[in-house]
């Protein structure tokens, strides 16, 4: 790689610069590894992500990011990376699956450097044993493209499941039970391990890999384009962006298993599908006055047809 | 590394061509544009399309819109300077059919030039093939 991308260790910052430091950056056309976590939570939704995805009723602040995916929860138990190079960079991939495989193979390297079985899902989640440890999203700002991602020292999927808007109660337990078993964390495996440990490994790893070296922040330089990121971001117009259909779209708790709800008159049926494999691994049906009733794979299997049966 | 082939891609003989891989043609009401079939194909899967407003003024080789393919939001650029006066409502329901007709159904936008000859400085369908040839031996 030509011209490596400085190294900046922010580490530990408040939850609205997590998201300005990747959007300014790249506003400014400026290459950069950063690495940070927020000091408090907040939700991010995607790009084209309808508003009323996000649950207000769960008191979190939220903002709107320029690159895609869906709604996340973030929290000061995850480590982010922000990856911003340059749309012209001499030999550059010519397609996301590219500058995906490109920005995540350190993060990839430093995992297994802790001697786990690290691969990248794509298009973008980073799995262990199969069980998802990063989430990560990108796409081109301006000149520049940008890929960022979290890995989780701890999570909790009830405090996730708490942000999403679902269509029914019931959902958000089996939501939250459902990320329970598809995700994993590092503290999972180590429970000792620190997020300023995992902000250096990456560090290493991104040096290692590309060459880059660490620099100091230049906080006075970037200000005024961090400043504009922020307004950016939470304008109202853009951050209240709805969307036709909203509410029973297809709710990711991996890549490649999602939790589908449809609406019947015999109740509220909601799924939890692999599309890899086109299965329904489980589901349930929710009827008035009567217990949810948990559905055998082949009775559902109309859930898997594009139309909800 | 072996390389592919440029003719993996449609290039339609009849369109002038923006490098930012997004096609014109000359109509009653404007330049109809839309995005090449290089552009669907490296994207994969097109979930969801942002589209300008008709009425919006556009610059061209400014973003006008952008779309999202696997996590991954791509910028919709403008070919030509001038006011949107028409954009596919069914690109916008069903964001797919860039990947199925991105040349006739995936039609984006009808931009109504501000200038005449606006097209002259885009590409035609040969240099576009060029271009391709150069880039799929990176590939």
């Amino acid at each position: 790689m030509n011209a490596p991308p400085p190294i900046y260790l922010a580490g530990g910052v408040d939850w609205m610069t997590t998201q300005t430091l990747y959007h300014g950056l790249a506003e400014r056309g400026e290459e950069a590894v950063v690495l940070c976590w927020p000091t408090s939570p907040y939700v991010s939704l995607g790009c084209h992500e309808p508003y009323e995805d996000f649950r207000s009723g769960s008191g979190l602040a939220v903002m709107r990011r320029q690159v895609g995916g869906s709604l996340v929860y973030l929290d000061q138990r995850q480590v982010f990376y922000h990856v911003i190079l340059s749309l012209a960079r001499p030999g550059g991939p010519r397609s996301p699956e590219g500058w995906y495989r490109l920005a995540l193979g350190p993060v990839v390297h430093y995992l297994r450097d802790l001697g786990w079985q690290a691969e990248l899902r794509l298009p973008a989640d980073i799995l262990v044993d199969g069980l998802k440890i990063s989430g990560n999203a990108g796409g081109q700002l301006g000149e520049s493209i940008v890929v960022v991602g979290n890995l989780l020292l701890d999570f909790s999927p009830q405090e996730m499941a708490e942000a999403r808007a679902l269509p029914h109660p019931a959902m958000r337990s089996l939501f939250a039970e459902s990320m329970g078993r598809h995700l994993t964390t590092l503290r999972a495996r180590r429970p000792d391990i620190s997020g300023q440990e995992v902000m250096r490994g990456l560090a290493a790893a991104f040096r290692e890999d590309w060459g880059s070296k660490t620099a100091p922040i230049p906080w006075s330089r970037w200000r005024e384009a961090l400043a504009q990121a922020a307004r950016k971001l939470t304008d109202p117009e853009w951050l209240l962006a709805t969307r036709a259909g909203a509410g029973l779209g297809p709710v990711k708790v991996r890549e490649g298993v999602y939790l589908q709800a449809v609406r019947r008159p015999d109740g509220l049926w909601i799924a939890e599908i692999d599309t890899g494999r086109s299965a329904v691994l489980r589901a349930w049906r929710t009827t008035p006055g009567l217990s949810e009733v948990l559905v055998d794979d082949e009775k559902a299997a109309w859930l898997l047809t594009p139309a909800g049966g | 590394m072996a390389t592919q082939p440029a003719s993996r891609w449609q290039v339609r003989d009849d369109f002038s061509y923006h490098p930012r891989h997004h096609w014109c043609r000359e109509q009653a009401d404007g330049v109809l544009m839309g995005v090449t079939d290089y552009t669907q194909e490296r994207a994969g899967d097109i979930l969801y399309v942002s589209l300008p407003v008709p009425g919006e003024t556009v610059r061209a080789g400014e973003p006008m819109g952008s779309i999202e393919s696997g996590k991954w939001v791509g910028q919709l650029y403008a070919p030509v300077s001038g006011v949107v006066v028409a954009v596919n409502e069914r690109v916008a329901a069903d964001p797919r059919l860039l990947n199925r007709d991105p040349y006739e159904a995936g039609w984006i936008a009808v931009i109504r030039p501000d200038a005449a000859g606006s097209l002259d400085a885009l590409w035609d369908a040969d240099r576009y093939r060029a271009a391709l040839e150069e880039m799929a031996e990176d590939l």
